[in-house]
């Protein structure tokens, strides 16, 4: 079972619930299913049915149902089979004490007319215990995680370890704990069981046993409590015992505590019945709970006892579950350079997220399963209730294009077939990997490269008919596609092929300056104002021939992506003065001028293709994608060099974005009555509610404060303006590659050393590169050379001349950028690059009115409503995606305060931070 | 036999965009390729293919029958390996 949320909440008095109020799929081998929470933290489901007998049902991690979803438990079965009212409070992890702790706490709050009570036999020595182990996920040390636990002292229970407390104890040597009874024990016993098949429980035979001694008295206890009501008393049997059929010798311990209104039933005896090793139908192959048929299985029986002795009603018709009429198609992008998903529901992105939030792999190209199981769990859906699942890519048309690519370099053409013959593989076979990986039954759709980008574009725009610019590296054949949008149609009128290529131009230059490929680009295009473009001359009469209409032709002779591997050969060293700069060695200025010159020639061939696509499709605005148009330098040359009234440059220009525009494609061409929806904003990745939150927080017994509601914004505001670096997490994660206000760490862009301190103790990178403007949408003229919202941070323009202070041309001449990038130039030097530019993100309330807010309060204090925005990440790190992220990421670097939604933590009242991961060595480099 | 590889650039040329063919639509079943059987599989991957001169498509087919038959599930198994990370929620 996986998740990366907070589903464990502390307790004072049980220890833990889950946390309140949630709906999370859980991913669970292939499949998933989800977990639904009531406002107690309980797996309840909800269910209003006055008048109805209730039955109140207590228990451990089977009777909450581990493995299953709230509707496969034997709680809702009862519930369909009996006129009734099912309660479940059975929480995982539970012992004995803990779940009749929970029936005294709450048994007032849901008035009910049974009990069943349904201890695991584990429950035995669970009861004994202080503490269990658990695995703090932040450190990834072993820790003691307490418990409430009862004690006999002269007959009487004794209640101990309440309020339970919240410290943790480390554990130095899991191996070597006294607990016996630990979760890695009893892993490892469990294992063993499985394995070995030979070990019973010879341990639970002594009936006069501390463990059986214990288990009487909160029995009786429980019978008190529950006072004359119906107590059904169902033990659950151990795996082995059922395996081995066993006989429930534990029953007749149980049954001492019979009465007329207290029944001991035997479910282990229908269970042995069925269960076979070779077809295990009954117990969960990864976690060993009950399956979805064990769960009927019991309820069965309980249903059959309630039925006859205590007069229960059945049901004569079972209720048929409501069937959504909802239209939702999963978009999916993988096995390129960023791997991601996509949820659509009737025509709307309603979730979409990058694979590499969740597994923290930078560019992680993997099948996306978890972005998968995010964006099923946003839309509260089942894989097989989907009426498509879409990829974004023709992998018969990638095929031909590397068989085309083989044969074209002779000699060399089977070794780099054999390269690529594996990668290959993986995307014919991605409709096998999606059924395999997820189960899914439902129809397959895959649809263009450059069409997934095109129509990622223009159905996401705000535009009801446009020019579409795509550029990229390459997508099947396509390297650069111009098409034209019409309402719920789009059509594409022309391309180039590859090689011919300018995403591939602009990589293989970055490569050549000792850039990461698909990554370092946008490094390129900051280095670039350092240099003057005394290359261009040689870019265009060598490497690439450029017509008026911005179609491109590139001289193969220098280049060697052709063979694989490398990007550039000894041909194109020898126009640029020798090898290509070795990677995280000094930048000189060669590197400074070929980066300016092929920026340069890069923003000539898009303001060529752009004036190309207004004149070929007559439309006034243009939607562009593809990675060139992560290019925010010549998005914004655009504006003044084109005809186009109006531009929208998808904010998920990169290949994760194309499982938008592969699913909105699908969704056009299929749906007879379709309705565009615009995309307001780029917060389409998951949100974490405060219960969550304060779950997070109170469980890792952190020091933390809560805003005032009234006051959010303000004393962030002072916060800022004090010059605290702040961690910021709010709300729903951005899709894209840009930490857009909820993922983001944020500064005061004023203050002459905060680019510095940022850099070099909260990013761990000596960047050239300056940090990006977040401001208040209306004061956009007050700021920059630019009159227009910017929303996604993918246009650049010129600081405001009145704001410059000290215009300088020096980063022209010299070779050290550092000293050049952290000289004061405007009144918002942090955010100003040495060409007086800033990358622009405007904010308005409609789309984030949380950090507008916090801007204008930020304006009452400072003057400006203007901040730094960079991404909350270290160097070589995905950007934060959940609460723990977050958390681990404030505490390895020197940020000074960190909020958390509604909540926030200040890291001098923080304890020393300790830790088993060497996270500098974790994360590649970029 | 024509490589659609152009490394030469064409002569006297004045653009070097390309009008694709008509699509009445860019988004297609995947069912053709869920095949299992390798022949039947290379056809499929063959039928598909839309910019290669028919000369070539000999030579093609030995190409794709020799790697498809090659290929097992095992080697699908790889591409995940590299990314199995764990991070089971902290029940406990």
């Amino acid at each position: 079972m996986k998740t990366f949320r907070q589903i464990i909440r502390y307790d004072n008095l049980l220890g833990h619930t889950y946390v309140p109020n949630q709906n999370v799929r859980l991913r669970y081998g292939n499949d998933g299913y989800f977990i639904k929470t009531d406002q107690h933290g309980f797996r309840n489901s909800e269910n209003s049915l006055p008048g109805k007998k209730t039955i109140l049902l207590i228990g451990d991690s089977f009777t909450a149902g581990d493995g299953v979803p709230n509707e496969s438990r034997f709680s809702d079965f009862l519930q369909k089979e009996l006129d009734c009212k099912v309660i479940n409070l059975a929480v995982s992890g539970f012992g004995a004490d803990q779940q009749i702790l929970t029936y005294e706490k709450f048994s007032d709050q849901f008035p009910h007319d049974c009990v069943i009570f349904a201890p695991h036999l584990d429950d035995l020595k669970r009861n004994l215990l202080e503490a269990r182990e658990g695995i703090d996920k932040s450190t990834g040390k072993a820790t003691l995680i307490p418990k409430p636990y009862f004690t006999i002292d002269k007959d009487t229970l004794v209640l101990n370890n309440v309020p339970v407390p919240m410290e943790r104890n480390g554990i130095e040597d899991s191996n070597e704990s006294p607990n016996t009874n630990s979760f890695f024990s009893r892993a490892k016993n469990y294992m063993s069981r499985r394995v070995l098949k030979n070990q019973l429980h010879p341990e639970f035979s002594d009936t006069n046993s501390a463990e059986w001694t214990l288990m009487h008295k909160l029995l009786e206890r429980l019978i008190h409590a529950v006072g004359e009501r119906p107590l059904i008393i169902a033990p659950i049997p151990f795996y082995d015992s059922v395996t081995y059929k066993e006989e429930p010798f534990y029953l007749n311990e149980f049954q001492k505590h019979q009465q007329n209104n207290i029944r001991v039933l035997d479910i282990a005896t229908p269970i042995n019945s069925v269960h076979s090793i070779e077809n295990d139908e009954i117990f969960l192959p990864l976690c060993g709970h009950f399956t979805k048929k064990a769960h009927k299985l019991v309820a069965d029986v309980i249903s059959a006892e309630l039925r006859s002795s205590l007069s229960f009603l059945m049901r004569e018709t079972i209720q048929q579950e409501d069937c959504s009429t909802d239209n939702f198609v999963l978009g999916i992008s993988c096995f390129y350079h960023d791997s991601g998903a996509a949820l659509l529901k009737n025509g709307e992105v309603i979730a979409a997220a990058q694979e590499e939030r969740f597994t923290r792999v930078k560019h992680d190209k993997a099948f996306p399963g978890n972005a998968i199981n995010y964006c099923l769990e946003e839309g509260r859906v089942g894989i097989n209730e989907l009426k498509a699942i879409v990829y974004y890519d023709y992998e018969t048309w990638t095929i031909e294009r590397v068989l085309h690519n083989s044969l074209a370099i002779g000699g060399k053409g089977d070794e780099f077939w054999g390269k690529a013959q594996k990668s290959l593989f993986a995307k014919l076979k991605l409709p096998h990997i999606i059924r395999k990986e997820t189960n899914y039954e439902g129809k397959i759709f895959k649809t263009q490269h450059h069409v997934s980008h095109a129509a990622g574009a223009f159905y996401t725009s705000p535009f009801e008919e446009a020019a579409i610019l795509v550029i990229d590296g390459v997508g099947e054949w396509a390297c650069s596609t111009i098409g034209s949008g019409e309402g719920t149609k789009l059509e594409i009128l022309a391309q180039q092929h590859y090689p011919h290529s300018l995403g591939l131009l602009y990589s293989a230059l970055t490569y050549f300056c000792g850039f990461k490929v698909n990554s370092g680009e946008y490094k390129l295009m900051g280095l670039a104002p350092y240099g003057n473009p005394t290359f261009v001359d040689t870019i265009k009469e060598h490497l690439v021939d450029i017509k008026d209409d911005g179609s491109i032709f590139l001289n193969l002779k220098y280049f060697s992506f052709l063979e694989g591997e490398r990007m550039t050969n000894d041909a194109f060293a020898a126009l640029f003065g020798g090898p290509e700069r070795p990677k995280e060695t000094d930048i000189t200025r060669r590197e400074m001028d070929i980066a300016a010159s092929i920026q340069a020639v890069t923003e000539e061939i898009v303001i060529k293709m752009a004036n190309h696509a207004y004149k070929i499709t007559g439309k006034k605005n243009l939607v562009m994608s593809g990675g060139v148009a992560l290019n925010c330098v010549s998005n914004g040359k655009l504006y003044d060099a084109t005809p186009f009234t109006d531009f929208y440059f998808q904010p998920a220009s990169g290949d994760a974005g194309g499982a938008v525009g592969c699913a909105l494609n699908w969704y056009f061409e299929n749906v007879s009555d379709a309705k565009r929806i615009n995309q307001p904003n780029a917060y389409l990745g998951p949100a974490f509610s405060n219960d969550e939150t304060a779950a997070f927080l109170e469980t890792k017994d952190l020091t933390f404060h809560k805003f005032e509601k009234q006051n959010r914004a303000a004393e962030i505001a002072e916060l800022l303006n004090n010059k605290n670096i702040i961690g910021y997490f709010d709300g729903r994660m951005e899709f894209g590659p840009r930490a857009l206000g909820n993922r983001s760490i944020i500064a005061n862009p004023m203050d002459v050393d905060m680019q510095s301190k940022l850099n070099l103790k909260i990013k761990f990178r000596e960047s050239f590169r300056p940090f990006a403007p977040i401001f208040a949408e209306e004061r956009t003229q007050d700021y920059f050379d630019f009159d227009r919202p910017s929303p996604y941070m993918l246009v650049v323009r010129n600081v405001k001349d009145s704001l410059l202070i000290n215009p300088s041309t020096d980063h022209l001449e010299t070779d050290n950028m550092i000293e050049v990038v952290n000289q004061k130039r405007s009144e918002l030097p942090a955010i100003t690059h040495v060409d007086n530019s800033a990358r622009l993100q405007s904010v308005n309330k409609d789309q984030n009115k949380r950090f507008h807010d916090i801007l204008m309060e930020f304006e009452k204090r400072s003057g400006k409503a203007v901040l730094i925005n960079t991404s909350f990440n270290v160097r070589g790190e995905p950007i934060v995606c959940n609460l723990n992220d977050a958390y681990k990421c404030f505490m390895r670097t020197n940020m000074d305060v960190l909020v958390l939604n509604d909540y926030y933590l200040i890291k001098s009242e923080q304890s020393d931070w300790d830790e088993i991961e060497n996270w500098q060595e974790t994360f590649e480099l970029d | 036999m024509k490589n659609s590889i152009q490394q030469q650039k064409p002569k006297d040329s004045q653009s070097y965009w390309i009008t694709p063919d008509a699509s009445e639509k860019f988004s297609v079943a995947s069912t053709p390729i869920e095949i299992e059987e390798t022949e039947s599989l290379v056809e499929a991957i063959l039928a598909e293919f839309n910019n290669t001169d028919e000369l070539l498509i000999p030579e093609m087919r030995i190409k794709l029958n020799n790697w498809l038959s090659t290929m097992t599930e095992e080697d699908l198994e790889l591409i995940n390996s590299e990314k199995i990370r764990d991070f089971i929620y902290e029940m406990f």
